[in-house]
């Protein structure tokens, strides 16, 4: 039982670490190279990869934590991100341990979908209703790029937070 | 579905959720977030340190820094050369401005600008050097003047430059008239004036109305000097102390000692021509301007060259040859 606490520790420790490097990575000008305009949203993936190995109450914790990270790097409030998020995750946990095998080809398809979805609806939340003019090119030179190139993160992300699950829980 | 909505995680869920909404709500009505306030005071030195790293690390080394001098070095040089270009060529469109309307007040006269580059400093009458000459088909005799007026003539040319004495020199012998009373004179240098930027009116008649403030032009009888150029103002009316002659002194609106831009006019109409007509004819102006047009002056006065005649009792006189070795010039 002991051990079981210390690993788990261990293990949301190594999450947590992945997360604020990659954070600041993130937020890091210069660091990372712009894709037609765009930056990728790292912690997306990172939460939904961790999302997909965890129990849903985990899932659910980091997901927030993500997603407040995310929204103060965005725009320096709490808001849409973190919210959605937070839900999302807890599904994806829940439905990872509940109906489907944790595998490359289902984790993938969850984490870009989700991933997609997310962009679309920060879009839809920000860019559409708020009635900025020529939203349709902005869509197109900024957030299609934004969502491949999230989505891209996705799979190295899930490789490496399944490391991190396999030395850390199983053994 | 039934044990998920039972289940503890569920239910930090949905608690956690309410708080997050709760806490957006007071954050949007109080616009005042708490919980951004808080992640942004732990997030914000992690920040900057890594924008410090990130800034260290993007900074040029030296080969860089080196080629990036080099470079600008280059631009450097090449902009000061088109900076000295942007100078010469604002300096000379003024300058060629300033012409413009001489030329579009008097379109008869054929004008070359040109730009003293030599002062004789043995000459105390501030005779100079134009950079044009023979090629740019400037001749002797042919009058220098500015837009205030004119400055003097052309005595000797070569290929490239001309040599010009100006009004203050004794060797001017230019016919003027009194643009207001119509009095007539010869305006000639005097040593005593030179030095001032003076010139005089000789030969004027004792029953002058000559007054202070009267603008004195050329008459261009005898084909000299175009009609109508200023020459100066009336600055003093006085007597030759040897010949108790009156003469006036003349001060010319163009600083001629240190006159830089100046303009020859190579052709005008009746250049070489002894005008005939009458001196009524010319129409005079108490306004100051540049010229007055030849159509309106005494181009039509019978008269000789270096002849004094009384019309109707006014003595008119005649533009003289500048120089008495250029015979055959004139």
């Amino acid at each position: 039982m002991v051990m079981e606490k210390r690993r788990n520790f261990l293990r949301f420790l190594a999450y947590s670490l992945e997360i604020i490097i990659l954070y600041i990575l993130a937020s890091t000008p210069h660091l990372l190279p712009e894709i037609f305009g765009s930056k990728p949203v790292i912690l997306l993936p990172v939460a939904l990869s961790i999302a997909v190995f965890e129990s849903e109450t985990v899932a659910m914790s980091f997901g927030f934590v993500c997603g407040v990270l995310t929204d103060v790097g965005f725009s320096g409030k709490i808001g849409f991100y973190t919210v959605v998020l937070t839900l999302l995750c807890f599904a994806i946990g829940y439905c990872a341990r509940n109906f489907f095998v944790t595998n490359l080809l289902n984790a993938s398809i969850i984490g870009i979908v989700s991933i997609a979805v997310l962009i679309l609806v920060h879009f839809w939340l920000n860019v559409s209703l708020a009635d900025i003019p020529d939203a349709g090119k902005y869509f197109v030179s900024h957030y299609i790029s934004r969502i491949i190139y999230t989505g891209a993160f996705f799979v190295p992300l899930y490789f490496l937070s399944r490391l991190l699950c396999s030395t850390m829980k199983n053994e | 579905m039934k044990d998920l909505i039972t289940s503890k995680s569920f239910k930090k869920l949905i608690c956690l959720v309410l708080v997050l909404v709760l806490l957006l709500i007071i954050g949007g009505l109080t616009d005042n977030n708490l919980l951004s306030s808080i992640v942004n005071g732990i997030t914000l030195p992690m920040a900057e340190v890594s924008a410090a790293v990130s800034e260290e690390a993007l900074k040029p080394n030296y080969d860089e820094l080196y080629e990036e001098n080099e470079a600008l070095k280059e631009e450097l040089a090449t902009l000061r050369t088109q900076l000295a270009d942007y100078y010469n060529v604002k300096q000379e469109n003024e300058r060629l401005w300033r012409y413009y309307d001489l030329k579009a007040e008097n379109p008869q006269y054929d004008i070359l600008p040109a730009t003293v580059v030599r002062r004789d400093p043995n000459d105390d009458f501030y005779s100079f050097t134009l950079n044009k000459g023979k090629s740019d088909s400037v001749a002797v005799g042919d009058p220098v003047v500015t837009e205030n007026g004119i400055i003097g003539w052309v005595y000797e040319i070569d290929s490239f430059t001309a040599k010009v004495k100006t009004i203050l020199s004794p060797d001017a012998k230019v016919g003027v008239i009194d643009t207001v009373t119509r009095d007539s004179g010869v305006v000639s240098g005097n040593v005593l004036y030179a030095d001032k930027n003076l010139t005089t009116m000789t030969r004027i008649s004792a029953q002058n109305k000559l007054k202070e403030g009267d603008i004195v032009t050329t008459t261009g009888i005898s084909g000299i000097y175009p009609a109508g150029l200023i020459v100066g103002e009336v600055k003093e009316i006085a007597f030759d102390e040897y010949d108790t002659s009156m003469y006036a002194v003349i001060s010319p609106f163009e600083d001629i000692r240190t006159v830089i831009d100046v303009v020859v006019i190579t052709s005008f109409d009746g250049q070489g021509e002894i005008s005939q007509g009458s001196i009524e004819d010319i129409t005079l102006s108490t306004e100051p301007s540049t010229t007055i047009p030849e159509s309106e002056t005494a181009a039509e006065t019978e008269a000789s060259y270096e002849d004094v005649q009384t019309y109707e009792d006014e003595e008119v006189y005649f533009e003289q040859a500048p120089a008495e070795d250029e015979e055959g010039v004139w």
